[in-house]
């Protein structure tokens, strides 16, 4: 199987590192957001090196009040993942190239995927006794 | 002009049977193990409630004291959870659809009267056995007490 | 003295399988810029996933999408592997390349019959979705289901297929050859086919490396990427195997490249049913992730390599489950192609990217 990598980073380094897998010919395939805690995030942008088939993600830890630089510059492809961290998770992010401010997805409540994990939901056949008798 | 490349398929669908079925009025041909809709037999179910708890959509409700077992056909999603869970086998997928309805469907299938009679004769027997066992037993241990009493009484004199 | 006005594109449109909207900037009836739109059909299938029992997800993960259904469950099943450190038997390995073959080939014939329903020629569009009903055939006489199978899980497949059936399912795939050769021969050599094809939505190499085009659609302009050549379980075992790729750049080489593909699938599927060993399909998976694991998969589907992210946490239910899909990297590189081209050709660009909107919002 080809390398994977996971490897720690700060924001300060991201761009720069961007365009050093850039300068190396690889392949920008994703940056999403992940939810560590309250106002905790965890960002992960992955990059692909198509004639070796290795994978190296970059991890970044951020908050909300963090100013994310775009790579779109770099990699014209972010916008599409960088809008999305932005409409679901609440994140800013500054200089994309193409900056749908808030409008990517349409959503009912701001932000929804920075909310608590919903794990221990009361499962809906407690109701269905009620309903089945009907 | 340009010689018309489709023309061989064109000319033989001109003389073959149309590829479409006339559904509803011909009936769909079903597979052996196409995932049609979920069927128990009553009389075989032990009502544990093991398939409710591993359903992924809540689509069954089963009722231990009064031996009902319920699903919703249209929440049901076919994935087969429900019969891999089973111990008794008494779970199986048949062939066809649900057919198509204008409002939510739930089945409830019930054991059958005979098998409902049996059952509660077996566990009244089953109780009565319990309590006999019990009765013998605290009797036992009664005579016990009381030879042990007699024993000491007659130990101090 | 050229005028440039915004037509709205979308979402709705004959053309369009899924919904996608494009602002097109036109001078007279020359497109000069395109700006997608999406968010149409978004449902929030990634939060999800902290209310779905993991074993229980991958019901969730193949009703991403109609047409890669398989991908998506092969997807979730394999990055679930790679977190609790599974090893899925080896036959059960070759039959999800399998099936998952089959999948490519039903998702190019629908394709191929979308794109000639686009240009106008519904009588190649009937045809081509005819000899597809052969295909879901296979797969309900195997899976039970037409196009959401449910067979891929976390340590392996539900089903066997025996012996006797992937050797008739061979039967059938050959049988399907003969015609399918005509039906490629009528996109490929067809005047007027041509005529709408060629030289129509032009992306360079090296445009298409930049906008980090996927799948058939960047294969088509010259990169030679596929993720089946990374030999990811069962696929590690094949031969032989080169990506298609052409060096044209237009709509008529994407077309080239996946009519070519559906034969390579076809080639691919004779390969693993001749070699294909005896044992179990599916290992019993029990316990729950570990906390802070996490594991990253790609998978090569129809529409290009689509990547797995997956995070533990400790319960039952994953912390994170991210798919990042073929088309939403294929996007941008649409918007490219579409500058420069006529407003006539603007749905038939749109279509050679296979648009496949519902897996890219989830």
């Amino acid at each position: 199987m080809a390398q994977v990598d996971f490897i720690e980073t700060t924001l300060g380094e991201l761009v720069g590192a961007a365009q050093a897998y850039k300068a190396k010919g690889w392949r920008f395939a994703q940056c999403c957001a992940s939810r560590n805690g309250d106002d905790a995030f965890e960002l992960l942008y992955s990059f692909v090196d198509d004639a070796t088939n290795e994978v190296a993600n970059l991890r970044v830890c951020v908050s909300s009040s963090d100013e994310i630089p775009s790579v779109g510059g770099i990699y014209p492809v972010a916008f599409m993942f960088e809008n999305e961290m932005h409409d679901l998770y609440g994140l800013t992010v500054v200089d994309m190239n193409l900056d749908y401010r808030g409008g990517f997805y349409h959503l009912h409540i701001p932000a929804p995927m920075a909310q608590a994990p919903q794990g221990k939901a009361k499962p809906v056949a407690a109701a269905k006794p009620a309903a089945a008798a009907e | 002009m340009a010689e018309f490349k489709l023309g061989r398929m064109t000319l033989k669908s001109l003389f073959s049977k149309p590829a479409t079925k006339l559904y509803p009025l011909e009936k769909p041909h079903f597979f052996e193990q196409t995932k049609g809709r979920v069927h128990l037999e009553p009389d075989s179910c032990r009502y544990c409630g093991l398939c409710a708890s591993v359903c992924p959509t809540q689509a069954l409700d089963v009722d231990r004291k009064a031996l009902t077992w319920s699903i919703d056909r249209f929440r049901c999603i076919q994935c087969r959870s429900c019969i891999e869970a089973c111990h008794e086998g008494a779970l199986s997928m048949l062939n066809h659809y649900t057919d198509p309805a204008q409002e939510r469907v739930v089945e409830v299938y019930e054991v059958s009267p005979q098998e409902r009679q049996r059952r509660e004769q077996a566990a009244a027997e089953k109780a009565a056995k319990a309590a006999k066992l019990k009765a013998e037993m605290a009797a036992k241990k009664k005579a016990e007490a009381e030879a042990k009493a007699a024993a000491e009484a007659s130990g101090q004199e | 003295m050229a005028t440039r006005t915004v037509m709205p594109f979308g979402p709705q449109h004959p053309v369009l399988p899924e919904p996608v909207h494009l602002d097109l900037v036109l001078e007279d009836e020359r497109v000069v810029e395109a700006v997608p739109q999406v968010g149409f059909v978004h449902r929030g299938l990634e939060k999800l996933v902290e209310k779905r029992d993991y074993k229980h997800f991958v019901h969730v993960a193949e009703r991403i999408c109609g047409i890669c259904s398989f991908g998506h469950s092969m997807g979730y099943s394999q990055a679930v592997e790679r977190l609790m450190g599974i090893e899925v038997p080896e036959r059960g390995q070759y039959l999800r390349v399998i099936w998952h073959e089959l999948s490519r080939i039903h998702s190019h014939l629908l394709w191929l019959g979308l794109a000639a329903d686009a240009m106008g020629f519904e009588s190649l569009f009937m045809h081509t979705w005819r000899l597809r009903e052969h295909v879901l055939d296979i797969f309900e006489k195997t899976a039970g289901g037409r196009v959401i199978l449910s067979v891929c899980t976390p340590g392996g497949v539900f089903k066997d297929i025996e012996n006797t059936e992937l050797n008739a399912i061979c039967g059938v795939l050959a049988s399907l050859l003969e015609e399918y050769d005509q039906i490629a021969n009528t996109f490929l050599m067809d005047d007027s086919v041509k005529n709408r094809l060629v030289g129509v939505g032009y992306l360079s190499k090296q445009d298409a490396i930049n906008y980090g085009c996927v799948g058939p659609f960047g294969r088509a302009s010259g990169i030679e990427m596929d993720v089946r050549m990374a030999g990811i379980d069962a696929y590690s075992k094949l031969y032989d195997f080169r990506p298609v790729v052409s060096t044209e750049g237009d709509c008529y080489a994407r077309c080239k490249v996946r009519i070519e593909e559906v034969r390579q699938s076809i080639d691919i599927i004779n390969e693993m049913v001749g070699r294909i060993p005896a044992g179990e399909v599916r290992v019993d998976v029990k316990g729950n992730p570990e906390e802070g694991s996490s594991a990253v998969m790609r998978v090569e589907q129809p529409r290009g390599e689509a990547f797995y992210y997956v995070r533990g946490n400790g319960t039952k239910f994953l912390d994170r489950f991210r798919v990042r899909t073929p088309t939403s990297a294929n996007i941008p590189g649409m918007a490219g192609a579409l500058a420069g081209c006529d407003l006539a050709d603007v749905p038939n660009i749109i279509l050679t990217i296979d648009p496949c909107i519902s897996c890219t919002e989830r």
